[in-house]
């Protein structure tokens, strides 16, 4: 019995150690939204090559992920003094597998949503949105955090 | 006793492994933007004349409902200057139409009630937007046909330059 | 004599023939600042119209002045000689010549080339954006089957400023005088740029009563590239006559532009006794 329950916890040790080689989760580009005029709402499609945000997952076919976005709802004036909403539609994000045979996925970035592995052991994820400036928002540059928390099981 | 105890030691082990098996990682971007004051023109209605007739000069005041009408956009009581090229004659096909005796107006508001007179040509008239970053400008001007003007439909170009400073 | 009707349209900057059918075209950033480190920099173009819009970017050289009542006027020197700073003939912009779609926004380069030589200070351009919608057909024609297209173009001249090493900016503020001209104040000070860049800020001016509150306020974005004396005017609506004290401070303060973009130097004050009639 002992040695039935030390073999059986060796293994799943073994498991979780495979589990945390596998995983990876990268942050690759910022959403950039560039130059935005006051009192004009600028969007970035989650396809935009250059502006959109992207991150790299990476785990195992046949595992599945949750991905998770914590997202913020207005951008910080890096000089203080001000913010301006940010808002996510839910077309805002494609997950896409690096494999020829995968087909993006468009979902809802303000909801968590699991992901079956079955063609690629990775994929990326691209991230749109909106800002929205009043028309006297004041000048300058802008900031918020975007986190992307993934779940591995 | 002792190895019940072990047994349920090591069976909370292998339980507390198996809900480490589904973990998490996170990772961060940033989501940014820069704001920038801009600044537009816009034609916002064309100069009318509607039916003229030969011999007969005919003159579109700037209060007038077909009055030629702009409006700019830009940082709130910031000066700006405005210069126009304008038209001496309209044309259709080889006859010209002499046209002149420009008027203008501007206005930090969408009215010509109280606006300020100006006579538009290639040097600059001194403006500034309002507090709310708006201005608005009236051209109007006189037509002279000729009194064996040929019929048809005579056209133009007028130019606005704002400059910002 | 059978009188003959003539249809006039007169196109005007991207306008049409219908009311509220506007044409133009946004420019971000309204100021150009470029500097030798990374030579580089870009403009946004926006046609927020329903039409196409044809777009051409041309550069000049040029910076303001007040003319003998006060308002800022853009100074075009015929020629360029040598001693201007002027950054016109080494500034390129691409695309230059481009057609907006409805709503569509492009941004345009602008980089630098300047000489090998080039010593530290700051240069001056004007940007010129021209917009040119397309041609559009006039209703009420006379004669049936007659087309009409409209020329419309428009010009927006920002200014674009470039800079080599560290520099500095201040103002000399001298002369304050008043007049009053119905329920305006009219204020009029001398300005007298210090150091080696333009002072880009803001005038604000304050009207206070014998007791020390403020009855009146103007506030207006300055670019004092040398000496100006410009005109500021302040409302009086409703003020008593009497004694009052006007107090202008000229600060580096600009909400319309970038903070880490502005030269800052301490601000210059003035003030003078007023009496109101």
């Amino acid at each position: 019995m002992r040695r039935c329950v030390l073999l059986t916890a060796f293994a799943l040790l073994a498991v979780v150690r495979a589990l945390t080689g596998q995983t990876q989760v990268t942050a690759i580009r910022d959403l950039a939204f560039g130059a935005v005029i006051r009192g004009v709402q600028t969007t970035v499609a989650p396809s935009d090559p250059i502006k959109s945000g992207r991150l790299y997952v990476r785990y195992k076919i046949g595992g599945q992920v949750q991905v998770a976005f914590t997202l913020p709802t207005r951008l910080n004036r890096v000089a203080g003094g001000g913010n301006m909403p940010i808002t996510f539609a839910s077309t805002d994000a494609i997950a896409q597998g690096t494999a020829g045979s995968s087909q993006p996925v468009t979902f809802d970035p303000n909801n968590p949503i699991t992901f079956t592995l079955q063609t690629s052991a990775d994929f990326y994820i691209n991230l749109g949105g909106r800002v929205t400036p009043a028309a006297n928002q004041a000048t300058g540059a802008y900031q918020g955090t975007v986190v992307l928390t993934c779940t591995f099981f | 006793m002792r190895s019940t105890t072990r047994v349920s030691a090591a069976l909370a082990a292998i339980f507390s492994l198996t809900a480490a098996a589904a973990q998490a990682q996170s990772a961060s971007i940033s989501a940014t933007a820069t704001v920038y004051q801009a600044m537009t023109v816009t034609g916002a209605r064309t100069l009318d004349f509607g039916n003229v007739f030969p011999g007969v000069s005919k003159a579109i005041a700037v209060t007038a409902a077909t009055s030629g009408q702009f409006s700019l956009t830009g940082q709130s009581s910031a000066n700006v200057n405005l210069t126009f090229t304008l038209p001496t004659n309209l044309t259709s096909g080889a006859n010209n139409l002499p046209i002149g005796t420009w008027t203008g107006c501007t206005n930090p508001t969408n009215s010509t009630a109280g606006c300020t007179a100006f006579t538009p040509s290639a040097s600059a008239t001194a403006s500034a937007f309002s507090g709310t970053g708006a201005l608005w400008v009236w051209v109007g001007g006189t037509v002279t046909p000729a009194a064996n003007q040929a019929a048809g439909t005579y056209t133009g170009t007028v130019q606005l330059t704002a400059a910002y400073f | 004599m059978a009188l003959r009707r003539l249809v006039l349209v007169l196109g005007l900057l991207a306008g049409s023939s219908r009311v509220g059918d506007a044409q133009g075209v946004v420019v971000a950033p309204h100021a150009v600042y470029l500097d030798h480190r990374t030579r580089s920099g870009s403009i946004t173009l926006y046609n927020p119209g329903s039409e196409p819009t044809e777009v051409t970017i041309s550069s000049i050289y040029g910076y303001p002045v007040t003319d003998s009542v006060g308002h800022f006027m853009l100074y075009l020197p015929d020629s360029v000689q040598a001693g201007m700073p002027s950054a016109t003939a080494w500034i390129d912009a691409f695309p230059r010549k481009m057609t907006l779609a409805p709503l569509q926004r492009q941004t345009v380069r602008l980089l630098a080339r300047p000489p090998q030589d080039l010593a530290d200070g700051e240069y001056w351009s004007r940007v010129v954006i021209s917009a040119k919608g397309g041609a559009l057909p006039v209703a009420g024609a006379d004669t049936a089957g007659i087309q009409v297209g409209l020329n419309l173009e428009v010009r927006t001249i920002i200014p674009l400023i470039y800079r080599k090493g560290v520099l500095n900016t201040g103002l000399a503020a001298s002369g304050l005088r008043t007049s009053v001209a119905g329920d305006t104040l009219k204020v009029r000070p001398h300005l007298e740029r210090k150091g080696t860049a333009a002072f880009v800020g803001t005038a604000k001016g304050s009207l206070l009563s014998a007791s020390g509150a403020t009855v009146a306020t103007f506030q207006q974005p300055i670019a004092v590239y040398y000496d100006a004396d410009p005109v500021f005017t302040m409302p009086l609506s409703g003020q008593p006559a009497g004694h009052y004290r006007l107090r202008v401070e000229y600060t580096t303060e600009r909400t319309d532009i970038q903070p880490e973009l502005l030269l800052r130097a301490p601000p210059a004050l003035d003030s003078i006794e007023v009496t109101l009639p």
